[in-house]
């Protein structure tokens, strides 16, 4: 009888594996053939693999001012509705935190909505607004988009962090002598400050991948270069797409690379609810 | 001059009725232990004494300026958490100099001063190492010389050695008592633990249900606890129920069990009809079985526990009885054995007749 068992284990575990690997294969073959041939020395769309490497489109990428201008356009705009976001997060995650406030989890909720909410409908319904209260320059629209599109991360990479802080620190400073803003910043703000950080690196990397949202919202002065990108595809098809897109990736692999070596990721997504 | 002045001070989350028309004073200089099981509004109290809650009524004082609407960092107050609550992000000397620098102390002054706290509690040389390479004993006396860093009116220690294992907690206690009279500081200490409270406090407040059950020097509550609340919550007793009544021979007093047992027993404050009487097991003297006025029994268990022997006698009348003697005391008690039990006159809590009895001694 444990024969047949054991069998079964084994078929089991073999499937098991060859999911994973079928799921990261597909997960991975695409970019990894993007970046190769982003390196295609061809002037037209060959079959892979190229014959021959080169910089070319790299040096066509950089060299396109439309590119420039919406790689420009994203890092301004990503920044200040990172930042943006940030603030806001922290301060809502501080709130409903450290004080009583009534209807908590749905104050929560709703801070959080915007994950689910599809983007294209949060565009349009930004879009919408923004017309209705006379706001008609894209790149406002965009900063307004892309910070409720950011700040439930930002949000919950504070809360998380919170959570972790014991009460009873910010009372040991208060009958120390330090009034309510003394003590936030003496020693929540030190002790949160991981997920706060992460939570604008995060907001920052989402904010600057971000397309169908920034579809609705940009204008012809303002447009972020992931809608570059795609405006280029409808328009001439080449490989300067495949290299611009491994500079975005280049770019976001930095970010997450930069944020677990100053925290560790494990500490930044993970456990931040469970530490003690 | 009391420091602490808290008279009539109630408060109620929501429903639940956590502090309700509590007073007492604290002598300044002394230390007072605030005493009673979980939830019986001590720490609440303690919290509004710090300012961390208001109380929904009543007023407190201290140093004789009413605290009403000041906040924790407008008191003068130290505390020491149950959890200690040191700053994890700063050493050892930066967690000592943070209330100074906040109360405004001269910065020139602030090093010296944290040599000198951190010597008092015999952790020199540890100014630059983080709170959690510390002991838990370490961590607490960390904690201690952080609150008394600002030379505070009034010292409050949460729980101060819950967190410690035992043989540590009896060490520390007796370092903490050493140290709380060098500093001479108005203390208070919120404990569940009744030698904890016996062996640092002069004064205790026993409390239960949100309310003061007793307040007195520890000796008076333990002796002389005046609810059977108290009388269970101090210490182990055996309960007999039954009523006071005059001797015929010389006019005194003796109680009549209802399960048969008489004894003479000493004035009882005017008490007289049914009572509740509680003797402690060390108070009970095994003595010859045929030996006047004793209460005849047989010896059920033995234990010998080295410094002490907890002994069980079944009475003739039905009802068990815990006695502790210890090693030097009277005799050996052999399982078996038939026995009296004699009942010391002046050894009995007596108290008007309450509510139904523990079974076993409790």
């Amino acid at each position: 009888m444990s024969g047949t068992k054991r069998v079964g284990d084994a078929i089991f575990g073999c499937s098991f594996a060859a999911l994973l690997l079928l799921t990261a294969a597909l997960l991975l073959l695409p970019i990894v053939m993007t970046t190769i041939m982003s390196f295609d020395n061809r002037d037209f769309l060959g079959r892979f693999p190229p014959p021959d490497v080169s910089w070319r489109w790299y040096r066509a990428f950089f060299g396109d001012d439309y590119f420039m201008t919406g790689l420009r356009n994203s890092l301004v705009l990503s920044l200040i509705a990172a930042v943006i976001a940030t603030t806001a997060g922290v301060a809502a995650a501080v709130v409903l935190d450290r004080y009583e406030v009534p209807a908590k989890a749905l104050i929560s909720a709703f801070l959080l909505s915007p994950l689910v909410v599809p983007t294209v409908i949060l565009g349009f319904a930004v879009l919408v607004f923004a017309s209705l209260i006379g706001v008609t320059n894209g790149f406002t629209r965009l900063i307004g988009g892309h910070v409720i599109l950011v700040m439930p991360y930002t949000f919950r990479t504070t809360l998380a962090s919170l959570v972790g802080i014991r009460r009873s620190l910010t009372e040991a400073a208060l009958i120390l002598g330090a009034n309510e803003k003394q003590a936030f910043w003496d020693i929540t703000f030190p002790l949160a400050k991981t997920g706060i950080v992460a939570g604008l690196v995060l907001g920052f990397a989402l904010s600057f991948e971000e397309v169908s949202l920034s579809l609705f919202l940009f204008d012809p002065a303002s447009y972020t270069l992931p809608v570059a990108i795609l405006s280029t595809m409808r328009a001439q098809f080449n490989l300067t797409l495949a290299s611009a897109s491994v500079v975005i990736m280049v770019f976001i692999i930095l970010l997450v690379v930069m944020l677990e070596r100053l925290f560790g990721l494990d500490k930044v997504i993970g456990s931040g609810l469970y530490k003690s | 001059m009391s420091m602490v002045d808290v008279s009539g001070i109630s408060k109620s989350f929501g429903p639940l009725t956590a502090v309700d028309d509590v007073s007492f004073t604290v002598e300044s200089g002394s230390c007072t232990a605030l005493l009673g099981p979980s939830g019986c509004g001590k720490t609440t109290t303690l919290r509004m004494i710090a300012g961390f809650e208001a109380p929904d009524k009543g007023r407190i004082a201290l140093g004789g300026r009413d605290m009403a609407d000041k906040r924790p960092y407008e008191r003068n107050v130290g505390l020491v958490f149950q959890d200690y609550a040191l700053f994890p992000h700063m050493s050892v000397a930066e967690n000592l100099a943070y209330g100074m620098r906040r109360r405004g102390v001269a910065k020139s002054e602030i090093p010296e001063r944290v040599r000198r706290r951190l010597a008092q509690v015999k952790l020199s040389g540890y100014e630059d190492r983080r709170p959690s390479k510390l002991s838990g004993g370490e961590q607490q006396r960390v904690a201690l010389a952080r609150a008394l860093a600002t030379e505070p009116e009034v010292l409050l220690l949460d729980e101060p050695l819950s967190n410690l294992d035992a043989k540590l907690r009896q060490e520390l206690r007796g370092e903490l008592k050493c140290l709380l009279e060098t500093v001479g500081t108005t203390t208070m200490i919120v404990t569940h633990d009744q030698e904890e409270a016996m062996a640092l406090a002069s004064r205790i407040v026993v409390m239960n249900r949100g309310r003061v059950e007793q307040i007195g020097a520890p000796r008076e509550i333990y002796d002389r606890p005046r609810t059977r609340f108290v009388a269970e919550f101090m210490g182990r007793s055996n309960w007999f129920v039954g009523r006071l009544e005059r001797r015929p021979d010389d006019g005194g007093l003796l109680f009549r069990g209802e399960t048969g047992e008489s004894f003479a027993v000493d004035d009882a404050d005017g008490l007289h009809g049914p009572v509740d009487l509680a003797i402690r097991p060390e108070q009970l003297e095994i003595v010859d079985a045929e030996t006047p006025h004793a209460l005849a029994g047989k010896v059920v268990t033995s234990e010998y526990l080295g410094s002490k022997t907890h002994v069980t006698v079944q009475l003739d009348s039905g009802s068990v009885l815990l006695v502790i003697f210890n090693k030097s005391g009277r005799g050996e008690a052999v399982v078996g054995d038939l026995i009296g039990v004699r009942v010391p006159r002046d050894g009995c809590i007596l108290l008007p007749r309450s509510g139904p009895v523990p079974t076993a001694p409790a």
